[in-house]
């Protein structure tokens, strides 16, 4: 049981030195700090999403809406938003709300109507996919030059996107020890345990969509600076993306372990992945097929330890 | 004629979703003069068909508190398969219905297995098979999609008996054969045990995981012939001819009365679910909404079908008392 769990905790890390030393070796040089900056961009719009998704995971839940959403504030943003720098700011803190509203409606009807999480944020996903592609058809739109150079800002030599991936990490540790992550892990481990045990197992689910639904805004306004304009699909890669982030990071609602680290982690490698490709020669044909593959492989190690759990309780085997 | 009585008494709301759909096809042939018109309803009939049989593959993975979200690149990759083995490839037409329907069974075993067996959760793995058929069609194909459908599948999806087409007949004979499967053999029987209680399944001695893993099969067996004669019917495949129907599918049956829970409802109900949504479909497009208003709408009615059954069941438990 220990080495299992150490084994979830490890996986990421091993798989990133992998990934890492063939680049290296089929491209040597590429990996510098230069490369690093540039490749946060990306990595962080995932991270987000990912950490979102694997507190979601850890309640037993799941958020096929982060989709939906990153492609409604997309379009939102570039759409709508304001050239002035104070229509910028409020602007952004509105799509933020917006982002943490949806999230609260998806607990909310989860929890009230005691839907299946999958299907519930499944109908949301179509909602939100739908408004964005009502408010751009096509890709397009404009965003103004301030809010990109904002969020593309370079403090010295470091981007912000790389300083958001530190904070995050460090958020994600006294995360674990505050109120609200104490209360996520006795949810996920036994609801009624943890209602007996005086938590408030509605409020902590619904505040842990609001969290992921506020995420994904984020990672929408990220995207938008990086990309500068608009698409009504750009989130649909994002819901298996972030769904194998958060298993990748090695969170695992049997042992009650999860990382914010290991959620960055497992973005990264499904970033690196496309660049793994190109290092290596495969054709980015490929790509979906090796992140569906990735996605079920990692899910089914993280499985194993489930089934060894159930063993080890004498649990049956069904 | 008790047994009638009391099918009927089981079944009132999907008897209502038949009566709907009458009534709205009448409502609206009020308003667009055409829409009753006999080459209308059969247009309206030819979507069903193809929507029937998407509906009822994911009705049997729902039914076991599963789901199915590989079905729009298990159908795309029927037609293209089909399409590009004829035309690229020279396989015989027959080789290449044997491709599809094998590849269709061997990805549904592979799902099914990773949810029956490894655990995996339905919704992760059959939105990662979802991905891997895409990556393997764009990798095999080298993203050219497939060109244009043989002439006798085309054929076979536009012919038509009166005014009925062929390919609906044959729908509702597949229906019929699907309900009496649920309904009257030793599988359905297991099927509904699984759906309802696992736990109680597994020990009356069901073989839970070989049960799971066969909807899985036949889930993806019905979304390829859902590929195939969308092919035929529009004539050629295109990538991403099946992006639309991962929600229209789900709302359908859905609105088909099936608990999305799982062990309640049947292959009659989704069908009618299935009318009711091709119904829909074509008013939107006489309507000339957006796609972004039509998914939207998909995703209100999804949520209120399921509100509305999550409602009853709480009902049902405030009146027998449990918790």
């Amino acid at each position: 049981m220990e080495i299992q769990k150490k084994l979830n905790v490890f996986i990421p890390y091993i798989i990133l030195a992998v990934i890492l030393v063939i680049m290296g070796i089929y491209q040597p040089g590429v990996i510098n700090f230069n490369w690093l900056n540039r490749q946060a961009d990306a990595w962080v719009t995932l991270a987000l999403v990912g950490i979102g998704q694997t507190l979601v995971f850890m309640i037993g839940g799941t958020d096929l809406s982060v989709g939906g959403l990153i492609s409604f504030t997309n379009c939102l943003a570039a759409a709508y938003m304001p050239d002035s720098v104070g229509g910028i700011v409020l602007f952004s803190f509105g799509i933020l709300l917006a982002g943490a509203a949806a999230g609260m409606f998806n607990g909310f009807i989860i929890v009230k109507f005691r839907l299946q999480p999958f299907i519930a944020t499944l109908t949301t996903w179509a909602i939100w996919s739908g408004a964005a592609l009502c408010i751009l058809s096509v890709d397009g739109g404009k965003v103004p030059r301030a809010f990109t150079k904002a969020l593309l800002y370079k403090f010295g030599s470091v981007k912000v996107s790389l300083l958001i991936l530190a904070a995050l990490i460090i958020i994600g540790v006294f995360f674990k020890v505050s109120r609200l992550g104490i209360a996520v892990l006795a949810v996920g481990s036994n609801e009624k345990g943890a209602y007996f045990g005086g938590i408030n197992v509605t409020r902590t689910k619904i505040l842990v969509y609001t969290i992921s639904g506020f995420l994904a805004a984020c990672s929408g306004l990220f995207r938008t600076a990086q990309v500068s304009s608009g698409s009504p699909t750009a989130g649909d890669s994002f819901i298996l993306l972030s769904c194998a982030a958060a298993v990748i990071g090695g969170c695992s609602i049997v042992t009650g372990y999860y990382s914010f680290a290991g959620a960055v982690m497992g973005a990264v490698i499904m970033r690196l992945l496309t660049s793994l490709m190109v290092a290596v020669g495969v054709s980015s044909y490929m790509t979906s097929l090796l992140q569906g593959v990735i996605l079920i492989v990692s899910v089914c190690i993280s499985s194993f330890t489930a089934i060894f759990h159930n063993r080890k309780k004498m649990e049956v085997d069904m | 004629m008790e047994k009638i009585k009391g099918a009927v008494r089981n079944n009132t709301e999907i008897l209502g979703n038949y009566l709907i759909a009458v009534a709205l096809v009448v409502v609206i042939s009020l308003f667009y003069s055409g829409f009753g018109s006999l080459s209308h309803i059969s247009v309206l009939l030819s979507d069903l068909a193809i929507l029937g049989f998407l509906v009822l593959g994911q009705t049997f993975p729902v039914l076991t508190g599963g789901i199915d979200m590989s079905v729009p690149y298990m159908m795309n990759s029927a037609a293209v398969i089909l399409n590009y083995g004829i035309n690229t490839k020279g396989w015989g037409s027959g080789t290449a219905f044997v491709a599809v329907l094998a590849g269709a069974l061997l990805a549904g075993a592979v799902s099914g297995f990773g949810i029956a067996y490894l655990k995996v959760h339905p919704m992760i793995m059959t939105y990662g098979m979802n991905s891997i058929l895409m990556g393997a069609l764009l990798f095999w194909t080298k993203g050219t999609a497939g060109g244009f459908t043989p002439q006798g599948l085309v054929g076979f999806a536009k012919a038509k008996i009166g005014f009925i087409p062929v390919v609906t007949i044959f729908f509702g004979a597949i229906m019929v054969v699907l309900m009496l499967v649920l309904k009257r053999s030793a599988y359905g029987k297991r099927l509904y045990a699984v759906g309802n209680c696992r736990r109680a399944a597994y020990f009356s001695g069901v073989n839970v995981r070989q049960t799971v893993m066969i909807t899985y099969m036949i889930s993806a067996l019905c979304a390829a012939v859902g590929g195939l004669i969308m092919s035929g019917r529009v004539g050629q495949s295109y990538l991403g001819m099946g992006d639309s129907y991962m929600f229209i599918t789900l709302a359908a049956v859905a609105i088909g009365g099936i608990s999305m829970n799982g062990g309640k409802g049947h292959t009659v109900g989704s069908t009618s679910g299935a009318l009711i949504i091709t119904i829909v479909l074509s008013v939107l497009t006489v309507l000339k909404a957006s796609p972004g208003v039509q998914q939207l709408l998909y995703g209100v009615v999804l949520l209120l079908a399921l509100v509305l059954e999550a409602n009853k069941l709480q009902l049902g438990r405030k009146k027998g008392g449990k918790l």
